[in-house]
């Protein structure tokens, strides 16, 4: 295959995953609002002088249409994606509205609603307005090689400040995260130190060697593939299923980047 | 926050550090203070949440707005603003019918009080053992309005 048909794959594959991953996130949204909790503890009273000039944006009226938008967004985006049609204004407008969410409601509850998964989806997002937008060539597959970046930096990164803690090493660290009250961790879950001693030394090993699947294709399906069951996990565990949703979406992204490299190689 | 959002730490699961908790009490102004009950506890999850969890996407957020109060009372930031959402979402778990350990021996037209603090719990190296639980700011004493025991001041 050559470097377009890839990059092409990967976008759609890439554009496909945001899409179901926004909208959870648009269904999320609205459940928390329908619940009052958005009201209850960010009133808007309390936060007006925060925002500045951005409390235009925050009025309560379009608070209330951010999910409804990402609800019809992600579908636009799915069914862009679906019809091949490349490159898209129409994808590139859905995908940089999506992304203009993300911001509106970091920005609504002052922080990420759901940390660096946030991050990864909006760096998916923006990534795509460019990726999928009538540019330059060259400025689509820079846009999707940078969301490769990202992600290989993720998990290098999550690596490098572990391995600097011992506790990392012992198994210790690993046993304190599984027992903090806010993630719930289910009871059934074994821990045995010698099994914690194991897991821990595999997330060091798998967060580390992100760069390797850089060196191939085939090494980049076979590191996505240890990737989502990594994540999968952690939803499991954690219960952070957002983060299993938008590294997905992500994850396409360094098969391209290999394949790019590869062919730079030869 | 666009910077933030474009360019996350990744940090993730670094060192192991004491977890900030949120905890409320409230009692009838004429005894003793009630004893602490925190406010936040993890939704159960069952197998769609693994795609869908606006339960556990909800408490994690509102856990990030009790992180953000201690590291602001920790490095001694202004805290204001957010202390004050911390105020709405303590009043709220005062809602909940259910609360606390005397809600049932509410008696009709006592005046109650309450109060919410944030701490640092540390988490326990061995199983089986309890961390310590380090206060880093106590609201002051709040009324709460007489007859209606569940509502918290807005």
């Amino acid at each position: 295959m050559n470097n377009d048909a890839v990059f092409e794959d990967a976008v759609r594959m890439v554009q496909c995953l945001a899409a179901v991953a926004m909208f959870v996130v648009g269904l999320e949204w609205q459940a928390l609002q329908r619940r009052g909790t958005l009201n209850a503890v960010w009133p808007a009273d309390l936060l007006r002088e925060e925002w500045g000039w951005r409390r235009v944006l925050m009025a309560p009226a379009t608070t209330r249409v951010i999910p409804l938008m990402q609800l019809l967004l992600a579908a636009v985006l799915l069914l862009a994606a679906w019809l091949e049609v490349r490159p898209s204004t129409v994808s590139a407008v859905a995908a940089g509205g999506l992304a203009a969410t993300l911001w509106h409601t970091a920005v609504r509850v002052r922080s990420t609603m759901n940390g660096g998964s946030d991050g990864m989806l909006f760096v998916v997002l923006l990534a795509l307005a460019v990726a999928t937008a009538p540019v330059a060539q060259a400025l689509r597959h820079g846009a999707l090689l940078f969301v490769a970046a990202q992600l290989v930096m993720s998990y290098l990164r999550a690596g490098w400040v572990k391995a600097r803690e011992h506790d990392w090493w012992t198994g210790h660290a690993l046993r304190s995260f599984l027992s903090i009250p806010a993630y719930g961790v289910p009871r059934w879950l074994p821990q045995a130190p010698v099994l914690l001693r194991t897991a821990s030394f595999g997330v060091l090993l798998f967060e580390l060697a992100a760069p390797v699947a850089l060196v191939s294709p085939a090494a980049a399906v076979a590191y996505a593939a240890v990737a989502w069951c990594f994540h999968f996990a952690t939803a499991v565990v954690f219960g952070l299923n957002r983060f299993l949703l938008a590294w997905s979406a992500a994850l396409p992204s360094l098969w391209f980047a290999a394949h790019l490299l590869q062919a730079r190689r030869h | 926050m666009l910077l933030r959002l474009l360019f996350p730490s990744w940090a993730f699961f670094d060192a192991v550090t004491d977890v900030p908790r949120l905890e409320v009490r409230s009692w009838p102004t004429r005894v003793a203070p009630d004893v602490w009950w925190p406010v936040l506890t993890a939704p159960a999850r069952g197998v769609r949440h693994l795609l869908y969890n606006p339960e556990g996407t909800e408490h994690l957020a509102l856990q990030a707005l009790v992180d953000r109060f201690a590291v602001e009372c920790e490095t001694g930031d202004n805290h204001t603003v957010t202390a004050a959402l911390l105020t709405r979402l303590a009043a709220r778990a005062l809602e909940a019918p259910d609360h606390g350990p005397h809600t049932a021996n509410r008696v009709a037209g006592d005046t109650w009080s309450w109060q919410w603090r944030v701490g640092a719990a540390s988490t326990p190296r061995e199983a089986d053992t309890v961390g310590d639980f380090r206060v880093l700011y106590e609201s002051d004493v709040m009324a709460l309005c007489p007859g209606q025991a569940h509502t918290g001041p807005r």
